[in-house]
């Protein structure tokens, strides 16, 4: 189970209110993750991907290509306190990096936990808000001197891109958590432009 | 001397200890070699050359590669030595919190690898599930794709800090994903 809450001091943002499997969601479709986001890891140096879905009742979902740092943070405690997944955050920017927002207090255990036992080197959060739901594209990259935040900043489309197309490819795993039409109305806005899917069967 | 030396020096300490030496005298006297030598080994302001490492990795049942760098398994994975291995990793732990030993990630396996260190009791367990469950099921899969999958359940389920009994119901989670994963596929294989 996770840490007892009562016994932490209070974190200096919004927890976020989670959904009861969050846990374990990633592990329970890890196969199906893995196909999905496989098709933009590597891309633009990102190394791992992770799409967060806070539906219009406020509890959030987490489908993650390494669902092992979404267990640890949680049995840890360190989610509370890495305000990277936290509605002070999301509700309010649309672009940030996670050391941005990791509680000053406990900064050097967050980052351990979060980055530094899984290699990771930055991570950065786009957000997408439709329909009541807040969307997160958490991008992070293992790679030393990466130019994962510069290239987000700079081509924040091509990184929305990638979280859409990821998207449609995991509804149907987030379809057994959130019983509801309203997140397949969700579509890529019409300004950021498709990925293009190479047609294999016309490569020789 | 250089850190190296002194995080070295550390994980030697951490690592007689945890044999059963509780003075470095013991350990000298064992070694046969002078207590101030030694010591020196252990604080760092001498530093050690490779075949000294492997020396005493040997003696100490350690990794020598553990030894030098921090990274991998401390001691050789085997049933009999959890026990010693979660008590160097838990000393270990509290010298990163105290800032004498430097935090390094947790290391992964890839498939790519032309060697690496395994825990391949978790990894047999891992690739078993995963045949025994497709050979009911009667599916199907590539055998790069399976391998690449077991390789990154156990990437996930190596270094996570719980028992023994979550480890192996998140190993089912896993193996139950790729089994409906490969419905899926199938299911739409056959609409076309």
């Amino acid at each position: 189970m996770l840490i007892d809450q009562r016994k932490l001091p209070p974190p200096a943002h919004k927890p976020p209110r989670l959904h009861k499997d969050a846990l374990l969601m990633s592990f329970q479709n890890q196969w199906q993750i893995r196909q999905a986001y496989r098709e933009i890891i590597g891309l633009n140096d990102v190394d791992h991907f992770s799409i967060n879905i806070v539906s219009p009742n406020g509890e959030m979902s987490i489908i993650s290509y390494n669902p092992s740092i979404v267990y640890k943070i949680f049995k840890d405690g360190t989610y509370l306190y890495n305000g990277t997944i936290s509605p002070t955050y999301y509700e309010n920017l649309d672009f940030y990096t996670w050391d941005q927002c990791y509680d000053r207090r406990f900064y050097s255990q967050v980052k351990l936990s979060l980055q530094t036992k899984n290699g990771i080197d930055t991570g950065i959060n786009l957000i997408h808000r439709e329909f009541g739901f807040n969307i997160l594209f958490s991008f992070a990259s293992k790679r030393k001197y990466n130019d994962l935040f510069c290239n987000a900043a700079e081509n924040n489309k091509e990184f929305l891109k990638m979280g859409f197309h990821c998207l449609d490819l995991i509804k149907e795993v987030y379809s057994q958590y959130y019983q509801s039409n309203e997140m397949l109305l969700i579509k890529q806005p019409n300004h950021i432009k498709p990925i293009c899917r190479p047609n294999l069967t016309l490569i020789k | 001397m250089g850190d190296i030396d002194k995080e070295v020096g550390l994980r030697l300490k951490t690592a007689r200890k945890a044999a059963g030496y509780k003075t470095a005298l013991d350990f000298a006297n064992q070694m046969k070699i002078p207590k101030s030598t030694y010591s020196q080994h252990e604080n760092g302001k001498r530093s050690l050359t490779a075949e000294q490492i492997t020396h005493y990795a040997d003696k100490l049942d350690m990794e020598a590669s553990w030894l030098l760098t921090g990274l991998g398994h401390p001691c050789p994975l085997g049933k009999n030595k959890n026990q010693r291995k979660e008590k160097i990793e838990r000393e270990i732990t509290q010298l990163q919190e105290s800032n004498n030993l430097p935090h390094l990630k947790n290391p992964h396996i890839e498939i790519n690898d032309n060697s690496a260190v395994v825990n391949m009791e978790l990894f047999s367990k891992i690739i078993t599930s995963a045949i025994t469950a497709l050979t009911a099921k009667n599916l199907p899969i590539q055998a790069e794709e399976l391998v690449a999958f077991c390789i990154d359940v156990y990437n996930n389920i190596e270094f996570l800090a719980t028992n023994h009994d979550e480890k192996n119901k998140i190993i089912d989670l896993s193996i139950n994903s790729m089994l409906r994963g490969n419905h899926i596929i199938q299911k739409r294989v056959i609409n076309f």
